[in-house]
């Protein structure tokens, strides 16, 4: 089930009734009563896109349940090594098998093909689990937490198989970390006024995003994308901004979602966006663009590579390292592997030059934020494109390609430029101001925004519950 | 617990009373709108002031090649254009039935276009022209709770039914009024690489989509009930050598009795690069001929069909 899905709209107060409901019934046992009603509801959401999915879930649950307790009660340090490698390669293993089999069969076959080779290795026509990225990254975490002695092993299953499985996030993220969730499931959590209406706050803004910002934006993306050659040079880099505010939307709308609904269950959820589009540089970039992955991949890649505590050198090649294991999670397709190296370069190049901290003075750092967007905005063409000579043929064709600005309607490009000034506005308001008009102290002005926000979605929005482009990793 | 739930309903009352306000003044500007061919006037005179006898249906191609002021000319009778850009058959559904729920109409010209009309899964793609009328035509929730799940919920949003519209709603009132026939004639000059454009063109087709199917069986159906004579016609199209993506629909023709006039490839156009803007839409020049071709046979039907009462 998907936030901006018609469904939501009325499963989510039945959810959210029961939940309460048990807790305000069954006070004594109200962790335990709460928690199996959201694994109940976890489980039955996950397996109405597929059954067979709750299956690699569960398998993925009890691997790394076991494997933790397994790590956690081994004395043998040798013994522990060879836990951890076996649990963590089961964990990964499905996500390798439904993600990349594909696309390391084709380059063995393209490989042995150049030596003459024709094996012939079937392909797999399995649809990706949705959500099977983040889960697996998440269970991993914790396995490695585990292992390192930063959280004791979780001996009760029904709160870890919550932990892996929690709804809200469970499509798109955040990615939590064991000791930022567990405790919030193990605890006894009261409804809280002030969360949930947080939460509330988190929902609609997230489904501004999602349906006003992405989707609107999506539309001249999707006709550029479709067939760049036939647009022109301007066309295809309105196209390029247009898509890096899309995903903005897109992913960052899932989300404000998934923390508002977080929120309304009790739950503070890690928050995923600061505003990335303000960033003075790559590496800034990262602490404010899906903050869940870049945590973990600090904490679970970078780090144990040895960080920069090993030489310049190294800390270099652990940057790049860091950066296509961020690239190969996105997706099986040399266009994100591609992505990741362009961020890690230029990341590595920032620490060369001693470019990653923001400058004080204003109009460098206006500068600074132009440059960082536009190499984001660069980026993101591979991201995008289908194909890594496709994104090469669009970025030539930006320069090359003649012909006036595609515009599909007046008042659908009208429509997008207010999505985008929207967000410009609300992200300099909140980034640079500290102010936002969801949490304006005068009571009307944002009871009239509230109001405002909802007309927006039902006036502007594109509500035919169109997928989110970070479900499909 | 009771405040956060307090305060939901409040802010559900705020909402549903700013939808409601914005639901009026929203309809009073649709009815305001006068742009000839503007996107939601042509809706609106279609749906309340049109008052024709033959009616065009059919998506750009429709609206691009059928001259109403020729063909009514021939028939003796009042033509209107209510074709579209981008009109599928659930638009031009309800388009026909919008005028046949006030109007003996005698003639429906379905101009087909194989993508909207017959594949693809687009069903829903027309839905802004539809929803403002929703009040007004009962038959559309019905044609909503059929064949598209939950709309009929949205539809309790009275701003829902004006999504996107809000500009075209403003920029259509400032026209003074005038009549007008729905036809929009292509003057552009014909495109110097229209060869090269017909030749990348693909052939529509593919898994043929059932409910799309089904609307037009349901109108020709409608049309023979009340007495309407219902035509369908594939206008020509540059560059083509058959029409084997309508089989389909001539399947259906022939199932149901009713004409076809097939110029999608005929050469007496097809071969003509100057009646061309595009491969897929003829200049105004190119429409006035074929409109004065198709007009003569119409009026052959209408000669030879029977005679029936309403």
């Amino acid at each position: 089930m998907f936030f901006n899905s018609f469904q939501f709209i009325w499963l989510f107060p039945i959810i959210f009734g029961i939940y309460y409901a048990v807790v305000y019934f069954w006070p004594s046992k109200r962790v335990e009563a709460s928690n199996l009603t959201l694994l109940g509801c976890s489980y039955l959401l996950y397996a109405k896109w597929n059954p067979v999915w709750t299956l690699i879930l569960l398998a993925i649950t009890a691997v790394t349940y076991f494997g933790a307790i397994g790590v956690s009660k081994a004395s043998l340090k040798r013994r522990r090594r060879v836990l951890i490698w076996v649990a963590a390669t089961g964990t990964l293993l499905p996500l390798l098998i439904f993600k990349y089999y594909n696309f390391l069969m084709e380059i063995a076959t393209s490989l042995m093909a150049k030596v003459g080779l024709t094996p012939g290795i079937p392909g797999l026509n399995w649809a990706i689990p949705i959500g099977i990225s983040f889960f697996t990254f998440q269970a991993l975490g914790y396995l490695w937490d585990v292992y390192r002695g930063r959280f004791a092993a979780e001996r009760n299953w029904w709160h870890y198989m919550l932990f892996v499985s929690f709804f809200p996030q469970i499509a798109s993220g955040p990615i939590s970390k064991a000791s930022d969730l567990l405790p919030q499931i193990k605890g006894a959590r009261k409804f809280s006024a002030e969360l949930a209406s947080e939460g509330m706050r988190l929902l609609l803004w997230g489904l501004f995003l999602k349906l006003v910002v992405a989707d609107r934006l999506a539309m001249y993306v999707d006709a550029v994308y479709a067939n760049p050659d036939l647009y022109s040079g301007s066309s295809l880099a309105l196209a390029a901004v247009f898509y890096t505010f899309q995903i903005y939307g897109d992913f960052a709308g899932y989300s404000f979602m998934a923390i508002g609904v977080g929120r309304l269950l009790g739950f503070d959820l890690i928050n995923n966006f600061r505003q990335p589009y303000l960033s003075a540089s790559i590496t800034e970039f990262w602490r404010r663009w899906h903050i869940s992955l870049s945590t973990w991949l600090k904490d679970y890649v970078y780090i144990p590579a040895g960080g920069s505590r090993k030489g310049k050198w190294r800390t270099h090649r652990n940057i790049l390292w860091t950066f296509l294991i961020s690239g190969l999670w996105h997706g099986a397709n040399w266009t994100f592997i591609v992505w990741g190296v362009i961020h890690g370069i230029v990341q590595s190049l920032e620490k060369l030059l001693g470019l990653q901290k923001r400058p004080v003075n204003k109009p460098v750092v206006f500068l600074r934020v132009i440059v960082t967007f536009a190499i984001v905005t660069l980026a993101w063409i591979f991201f995008r494109a289908p194909s890594v000579q496709a994104a090469c043929d669009i970025i030539a064709g930006i320069f090359t390609q003649p012909g006036s600005l595609y515009i599909p309607s007046s008042s659908q490009m009208v429509l997008t430029l207010f999505a985008i000034i929207a967000v410009i506005i609300s992200d300099i308001s909140v980034g640079v101001y500290s102010f936002s008009l969801l949490r304006c102290r005068h009571t009307v002005v944002r009871w009239g925004f509230y109001v405002a926000l909802a007309l927006c979605i039902l006036l502007f929005g594109v509500l035919d519950s169109s997928q989110f482009i970070y479900a499909n990793f | 617990m009771k405040r956060f739930l307090l305060k939901l309903l409040i802010f559900a009352a705020l909402l549903a009373a700013a939808d409601a306000l914005a639901g009026v003044a929203l309809k009073n500007l649709r009815d305001k709108g006068r742009k000839p061919t503007g996107e939601l006037s042509l809706s609106t005179e279609i749906a309340y002031k049109a008052d024709p006898e033959v009616v065009i249906l059919g998506s750009s191609r429709g609206q691009n090649h059928y001259v109403p002021s020729i063909i009514g000319d021939s028939l003796g009778m009042k033509c209107f254009n209510a074709g579209e850009d981008g009109c599928g058959i659930m638009l031009a559904y309800t388009r026909y039935r919008m005028l046949a729920s006030r109007l003996p109409l005698k003639l429906v010209v379905v101009d087909i276009e194989p993508n909207f009309f017959i594949y693809g899964d687009d069903l829903t793609a027309d839905l802004a022209y539809i929803r403002p009328y929703y009040d007004d035509f009962p038959f559309i929730r019905g044609l909503f709770g059929e064949f598209i799940p939950n709309e009929n919920y949205k539809m309790l949003s009275q701003s829902y039914r004006y999504n996107s519209q809000l500009l075209h709603l403003i920029s259509e009132t400032r026209y003074p009024q005038s009549e007008f026939d729905g036809f929009e004639p292509i003057t552009l000059p014909a495109s110097p690489i229209l060869h090269d454009l017909a030749s990348r063109e693909e052939i529509p087709s593919g898994k043929v989509n059932p409910q799309k199917m089904e609307l037009l069986r349901r109108m020709i159906e409608d049309c023979r009930a009340k007495g309407t004579q219902v035509v369908l016609a594939f206008s020509p199209h540059f560059g083509r050598t058959d029409s084997r993506e309508f089989g389909p629909v001539k399947d259906m023709a022939r199932r149901y009795g009713v004409p076809v006039l097939d110029h999608f490839a005929d050469t007496t156009y097809v071969a003509h690069e100057e009646y061309f803007a595009n491969p897929p839409h003829m200049r105004d020049y190119g429409a006035r001929i074929y409109s004065s071709q198709i007009g003569s046979e119409l009026k052959q039907i209408l000669r030879a069909a029977p005679q029936t009462s309403r």
